[in-house]
């Protein structure tokens, strides 16, 4: 499998916005299974860690799943395919709704993991060049380069609350909701002292004091970029013809 | 003296870095204070998350009081030893001073007049009962390092990890926090000081270790 495929930044914003709004648009489980085949062979093509990646989404890939499987149970319509006594636990309607809900969230990750394979000035610029409007392009890449940092400081605290002598595996459920909301209250400051902060330090710097900005990172549009948008393009009309 | 945490052979890096420790074989004791020291980077933090738990090695274990912190949980690691973080604003919780001191007990469904009694004797330890009923952030970077290790000691810990206790502290701020650490020492609490502060080290170390490049290039009684 070919793996680090450096492709520019606005081919992945493309190809990740297709994907997406296919995942939206699409009900049927075979072409949205086609899609997630197709948009998780382009991650695992852009991507070098894949596999590190993938173990990084593994908790929000077991919630997805078990809220696939509760939506499953909770729909009642549809031809029942398993019965307790008189109670239908699972229909062919639910489990079909499940799964839906699985492969859009699965074609969902793969997009991101697409866009996480540049680094977030290359995803500005990428915007930019999209004619996104920079403030607009500057907040998301805030985002995404502070969310390590939050992690970390989320991380710290809860192991700071445990190293206090609070064994969360011993606490009742109530006694551990009681216990994050304690946890709530430093991160919310640290992070409007963090906002307040990259305010000022912006401001320092002169954001905005120009209508237009240049940027030392050039985009070029490389051959595998012309290939890989004309691929897009041509299973957008596939998918178009299948639906 | 009695060794309290112990580094056999630990391997440990972060990802995308080169090993930070390889092979390290360290024994801390826990009746009395040993320092850390080493340039920035060098891993002294590393080291003292690995020693409270929040990091794991590679290889080799970390054994503390005779466990091996792979076997146990943070929780009950806290209750062995504390931990004040040098954002010691990442383990502020409360919403008053006393609030600090006295929530983890009451989660833990510790008898009420008994963790005011003990929450009241630390304020008056650490000079806090004026601050009682303010709220943490508001406190001054000095008088938050006494409520973490006030807060900490709340588990009848007899160990304490502070990493790099005098950062953005001024020297009458220094002087307050070595009278606290000075009658911690006399109390009994063993403690791990992370530092580059060298007179700091000086004052309160029995021991001190300089690492580099993650090992160990000197280690000497003070």
């Amino acid at each position: 499998m070919i793996t680090g495929i450096r492709l520019d930044p606005r081919t992945k914003l493309i190809t990740a916005a297709i994907f997406s709004t296919l995942a939206i648009v699409h009900s049927d489980l075979r072409i949205l299974a086609i899609i997630l085949l197709i948009s998780f062979i382009t991650a695992i093509s852009t991507n070098k860690e894949i596999s590190y990646l993938l173990s990084r989404l593994k908790g929000l890939l077991i919630l997805v799943a078990g809220i696939a499987v509760i939506q499953s149970l909770f729909t009642n319509s549809g031809i029942p395919l398993l019965k307790i006594g008189e109670i239908v636990i699972l229909t062919d309607f639910g489990a079909s709704r499940g799964i839906e809900f699985l492969l859009r969230m699965g074609i969902i990750a793969s997009s991101s993991l697409i866009l996480v394979s540049s680094s977030s000035r290359e995803m500005i610029q990428g915007m930019i060049k999209l004619r996104i409007p920079y403030e607009i392009a500057f907040m998301v890449s805030v985002g995404v380069r502070f969310f390590p940092v939050f992690r970390e400081e989320f991380i710290d605290m809860t192991n700071a609350i445990q190293l206090r002598g609070l064994d969360f595996k011993k606490i009742g459920i109530g006694k551990k909701l009681r216990a994050y909301t304690y946890l709530l209250m430093p991160i919310t400051v640290n992070s409007l002292i963090k906002a307040k902060e990259l305010s000022v330090a912006m401001e320092a710097r002169s954001f905005r004091a120009y209508p237009t900005r240049t940027s030392w990172v050039v985009l070029r549009f490389g051959i595998i970029d012309y290939i890989v948008l004309s691929m897009a393009l041509v299973f957008v009309m596939l998918i178009a013809l299948l639906g | 003296m009695k060794p309290f945490i112990v580094f056999e052979n630990v391997d440990f890096k972060y990802r995308r870095s080169n090993n930070i420790f390889q092979s390290l074989v360290l024994a801390i004791n826990s009746e009395e204070t040993t320092a850390i020291t080493g340039n920035n980077g060098s891993g002294k933090t590393t080291l003292s998350k690995l020693a409270a738990g929040m990091l794991h090695p590679q290889k080799g274990r970390v054994v503390v009081d005779g466990e091996d912190i792979k076997e146990m949980s943070l929780g009950k690691l806290g209750t062995k030893l504390g931990y004040v973080f040098q954002a010691v604003e990442r383990q502020l919780f409360g919403m008053t001073v006393l609030d600090e001191l006295t929530f983890v007990n009451r989660l833990k469904g510790i008898e009420e007049s008994e963790t005011y009694a003990k929450a009241n004797k630390l304020l008056e330890a650490f000079e806090l009962t004026d601050l009682r009923d303010r709220h943490p952030s508001t406190l001054s970077y000095g008088e938050k390092r006494r409520l973490a290790i006030a807060a900490a000691l709340m588990s009848d810990i007899s160990f304490l990890i502070l990493d790099e206790p005098t950062s953005f502290l001024d020297p009458d701020r220094i002087e307050s926090l070595s009278s606290t650490l000075d009658s911690l020492k006399a109390n009994g609490v063993g403690m791990l000081i992370i530092s580059h502060d060298e007179d700091f080290v000086a004052r309160h170390a029995d021991r001190i270790i300089r690492i580099e490049d993650g090992g160990i290039v000197d280690d000497h009684r003070h």
